[in-house]
């Protein structure tokens, strides 16, 4: 029986196993970045959200009107008016300076209490998964009764209780997004918690809060990352619609959501002016959810 | 003494063709490929055979094999992404190249399927009564009460005790055996030509997969349909098959009656899933055949199997074997297999 | 069936409970005088020790939230010196009002976003479900308050087809009663469309991806009853977040009411923080909260009889 060459079939199957071969293994957070960086919505995002910053805080350099003070003779221009781009308020304040500024207010009071309570809610949840009993039933049912208000209610009572002001503003807004946060946490740790490596370390005879900083957090990390990337947009919006009433920064200081308000009045004379600082929270808000959809999907977490 | 083997003819890998009356089902050159991110998948790689009517065809194969992928070409469940060649002739008629409106008049008309699981086969909101009913209504011009009355006998046919009951109940409320029958009910509604059955017994008990086994019996004789029976099971497929087609990385590469196949196997695949299989008087562990199928989207040249196979030699790898008769009604895609026969003789 | 409906209704008591402390406590423990709102700017030492003692602040904690809670029950919700009025006056009008608004955005907001959600979910991949994802995110993003403006310059200052505010009875005829309807519907329900449309679909989407529904074809149904059978699959998620979507359209009435001069609790609320009368801001918010709990009490109702099990469970 003639044997066909052999040379023939070992190089065949030596291309057929070369196909099959891994490639270098990569990390979780190489991967991540890499499905980020190949994601144009999340880059384009990411860009739009680094020039709004640049330019709220470069404001001073790239205008010479003051924010709080204009010409009253100057009132109510239109979009494009030589000297003003963007026009005038109803104060002769100039519109673009005021955006230009009022884009920093608008970004702490959204910003800030996702910060503050993913801080607060990220201790809160990981010490009831951890811990489990009564310390869990205690701290998880008083979130819950978080949870039988409508959020934008709540934050606009206890703003209003403590009056206005971007501090207090703030303080309201961390309240409302505490409890999310802490289910969140809640849920990632008792998934975490029951892994062995966990257990190990229990054995070890490490201190529960050593093992928490250590262990859990760096695990329960991408889970409440992405969940409260996800709220910046929302809060964006939310810190702006207290301003609108009143409850945010206090006038003359500008600020997106109270300007919207102000200009209220002003849409039979000079539409299109009153409508741009929504045109800003708008943008901010979409560039914050598509970029928080972006890392989600980057960092591969199911909701 | 080594024998000379005798010269395989080349043939299409098929049963004994009956001279008298025409095949109900004849498959020619099937195949069904999906897309994924390495290229195209081939599920099913260029398959044949034909299916007379009463008889049971015994799909044997690991779990993706492609057995299933190909009931559902036959059906046309496959999503519209993928790509399908060949014929799937049903008393003549092409399925294939059906319309999607004639397709959905085809499916539990003419062609009836039975799902693995019956945990999930039935939807879970809607009563036994409802579906059954239902599918009635959609392929006859019976009035609900009519439609209610032949559901009821229905569940007679399949054995199910207090029927009468068991219509008004939800699949929550039923046992995975009672499920599978409701689902084979529903598959029997209006006497299908041919019964596609999808490893109906594989998520049941073992003695409730006997009395399901015993009921797929009861309606082959009675209701003389043809029935593609498949399984990863050779003890299931003999209980039930006629004829058997073992498949292996989306090709058929055996095809004899059960005598042939269970007596003289002819490829070391088949070989391996016969010897994998407890017989009486065994003690010791059923020996599995070593390895793992290959990844359908990169298949290897020549023989699939080669990588697995403990005779495959160089040239197995280089093309895939033709099939062979190897005597009347038996065929194999195996280089090996004139060797083979031979070594089953001695 | 009727021991479930029991249970679930005992469940909402507790937290009827919780929403009065959490309001009590916040709004009574957070810095803030409770005082200085009730008192002329001249007010003596003398003074605020009286007024403290008349409206009990000089009681313990615990003594002081029993007090305003029973007070509640009876329906007493104190009286406004600024509106001149009984609270719980004021919050019986406006309840119903924002009740007709809220109670046409979710209609509204639901059939859309259904809508929308099972197209996409039905020819998932296609033009039309990038269009809808696009949408929700949209919809999701953008402030409502914005929304309302921009009709307003579009409908009201533009082109003058509808009225800038206020709310018409059906007497003034229904193309009245409607026109004053349109923009706050539209404005309020952003969120909700978004929210429901984007559920809608991956509940759709998930369906489809049940053995049954191969089931449902290999019987020969046609597509049309297929997706029936998916649809009636597909609604609990929908369903659940129905409750959260009325929480987004009570919360967000407060700037739609006031945008639209809506008579409602919005405005009652937005008027109340401008006048500083924390009274009927904490007395709403309460009132808000009840009619949210049991809306989703409601739901969750409604939820059982789509699922057979608990249909079953007696």
């Amino acid at each position: 029986m003639a044997l066909a060459e052999p040379m023939t079939a070992h190089s065949a199957i030596a291309a057929w196993a070369a196909v099959d071969a891994p490639a270098t293994p990569e990390s979780y957070l190489q991967a991540a970045r890499r499905r980020f960086m190949s994601s144009r919505v999340g880059l384009a995002a990411l860009a739009v959200l680094l020039f709004l910053v640049a330019l709220s805080v470069c404001a001073p350099l790239l205008t010479s009107y003051d924010p709080a003070v204009g010409q009253p003779v100057d009132r109510l221009k239109a979009i494009g008016t030589p000297g003003h781009l963007l026009g005038t308020d109803e104060q002769g304040r100039d519109m673009l300076t005021r955006i230009l500024y009022g884009g920093r207010m608008s970004l702490i009071a959204g910003l800030a209490p996702v910060f503050v309570a993913t801080v607060i809610g990220t201790a809160l949840g990981s010490l009831s998964g951890f811990i489990g009993r009564w310390v869990a039933a205690v701290i998880m049912r008083t979130m819950d009764m978080f949870y039988a208000f409508p959020a934008v209610l709540l934050a606009i009572a206890i703003s209003a209780s403590l009056g206005p002001g971007l501090f207090n503003q703030i303080i309201a807004l961390s309240i409302i997004y505490i409890a999310p946060i802490a289910r969140v946490a809640e849920a990632a740790t008792r998934r975490i918690v029951v892994a062995e490596f966990i257990e190990a370390a229990k054995l070890t005879g490490a201190p529960t809060t050593r093992i928490i900083v250590t262990q859990v957090l760096a695990n329960i990390f991408s889970p409440i990352f992405v969940y409260a990337s996800g709220l910046v947009g929302l809060a964006i919006v939310t810190a702006a619609s207290l301003s609108f009433l009143g409850l945010g920064v206090r006038p003359p200081t500008p600020e997106w959501g109270f300007m919207l308000n102000s200009l209220r009045g002003t849409i039979y004379v000079n539409p299109w002016v009153a409508a741009l600082p929504g045109f800003f929270i708008f943008i901010t808000s979409i560039s914050f959810n598509m970029l928080a959809d972006s890392v989600r999907d980057a960092l591969d977490v199911k909701e | 003494m080594l024998m000379t083997a005798p010269r395989p003819t080349v043939a299409r890998i098929s049963p004994a063709p009956c001279t008298d009356d025409t095949p109900l089902l004849a498959v020619r050159d099937l195949t069904t490929q999906f897309p994924t991110r390495h290229g195209w998948l081939t599920a099913v790689n260029h398959i044949s055979y034909e299916l007379q009517a009463g008889r049971v065809l015994g799909v044997l194969g690991e779990s993706g094999s492609g057995k299933s992928a190909m009931l559902r070409t036959i059906l046309g469940l496959q999503p519209k992404s993928t790509r399908i060649a060949g014929e799937v002739l049903l008393d003549g008629r092409d399925l294939i190249s059906m319309s999607a409106a004639e397709r959905e008049d085809m499916r539990g008309a003419s062609v009836s399927m039975v799902f693995q699981d019956p945990m999930t086969a039935l939807d879970p909101v809607f009563t036994v009564e409802q579906q059954l009913v239902e599918t009635i209504r959609r392929h006859s011009t019976l009035s609900r009460t009519e439609a209610a009355a032949r559901a009821l006998e229905l569940l007679q046919t399949v054995q199910i005790p207090s029927p009468e009951r068991r219509l008004k109940a939800y699949p929550f409320e039923l046992s995975g055996g009672m499920r599978q029958r409701v689902v084979i009910a529903i598959a029997l509604v209006s006497n299908p030509r041919l019964l596609l059955a999808d490893e109906p017994t594989t998520a049941l008990d073992v003695t409730v997969q006997a009395r399901v086994l015993d009921l797929f019996r009861d309606l082959k004789h009675r209701m003389g349909m043809g029935i593609i029976f498949v399984t990863h099971d050779l003890a299931v497929a003999a209980e039930i098959a006629d004829d058997i087609a073992v498949m292996y990385a989306g090709r058929i590469v055996e095809f004899g009656s059960l005598d042939d196949i269970v007596r003289s196997p002819q490829h070391p695949y088949t070989r391996g899933l016969l010897e994998a299989n407890i017989r009486p008087g065994q003690h010791e562990r059923p020996e599995a055949i070593p390895g793992s199928p290959p990844n359908l989207a990169k298949l290897p040249p020549g023989c699939s199997f080669a990588p697995r196979c403990h005779v495959a030699e160089a040239a197995c790898w280089e093309a895939v074997p033709a099939a062979t008769t190897v005597a009347p009604g038996h065929g194999v895609r195996c280089l090996k297999a004139a060797v083979s026969v031979e070594t089953v003789v001695r | 069936m009727v021991t479930l409906i029991l249970r679930r209704i005992a469940m909402a008591v507790p937290t009827l409970l919780g929403v009065t402390v959490v309001i009590w406590l916040l709004l009574s423990i957070l810095p803030g005088d409770p005082l200085a709102f009730l008192l002329p700017q001249d007010a003596s030492p003398a003074d605020r020790a009286r007024l403290a003692t008349e409206l009990g602040l000089d009681q313990p904690l615990p003594i002081r939230y029993v007090d305003w809670l029973f007070d509640m029950m009876r329906g007493d919700f104190g009286y406004s010196p600024f509106r001149r009025r009984e609270v719980a006056d004021l919050i019986a009008a406006a309840w119903k009002n924002t009740a007709l608004l809220a109670g046409f955005s979710a209609a509204f907001g639901l059939t859309i976003g259904i809508s929308l959600g099972t197209l996409a979910g039905v020819y998932r991949g296609s033009a039309i479900d990038r269009f809808v994802t696009g949408l929700a995110i949209v919809g999701l993003s953008v402030p409502s308050f914005w929304v309302a403006i921009l009709l307003l310059i579009v409908f009201s200052a533009q082109f003058k087809v509808l009225p800038a505010g206020g709310m018409a009875t059906l007497d003034g005829g229904l193309s009245s009663f409607l026109g004053h309807l349109v923009m706050p519907v539209i404005s309020g329900s952003m969120v909700s469309i978004a929210i429901t449309a984007r559920v809608t679909r991956a509940s759709i989407v998930e369906t489809f991806k049940a053995e049954f529904v191969d089931t449902l074809r290999a019987k020969g149904l046609r597509e049309r009853q297929v997706l029936l059978h998916v649809a009636k699959n597909a609604i609990s998620p929908v369903l659940t977040t129905t409750g959260l979507q009325v929480g987004f359209l009570l919360g967000g009435s407060v700037l739609i009411e006031t945008i639209f001069s809506w008579p409602g609790l919005g405005q009652l609320v937005f008027n109340a923080i401008a006048a500083r009368d924390l009274r009927i801001v904490q007395a709403t918010t309460v009132v808000i909260a009840a009619t949210f709990v049991i809306l989703n009490l409601l739901v969750d109702l409604l939820q059982m009889t789509f699922d057979p099990r608990q249909k079953r469970a007696a």
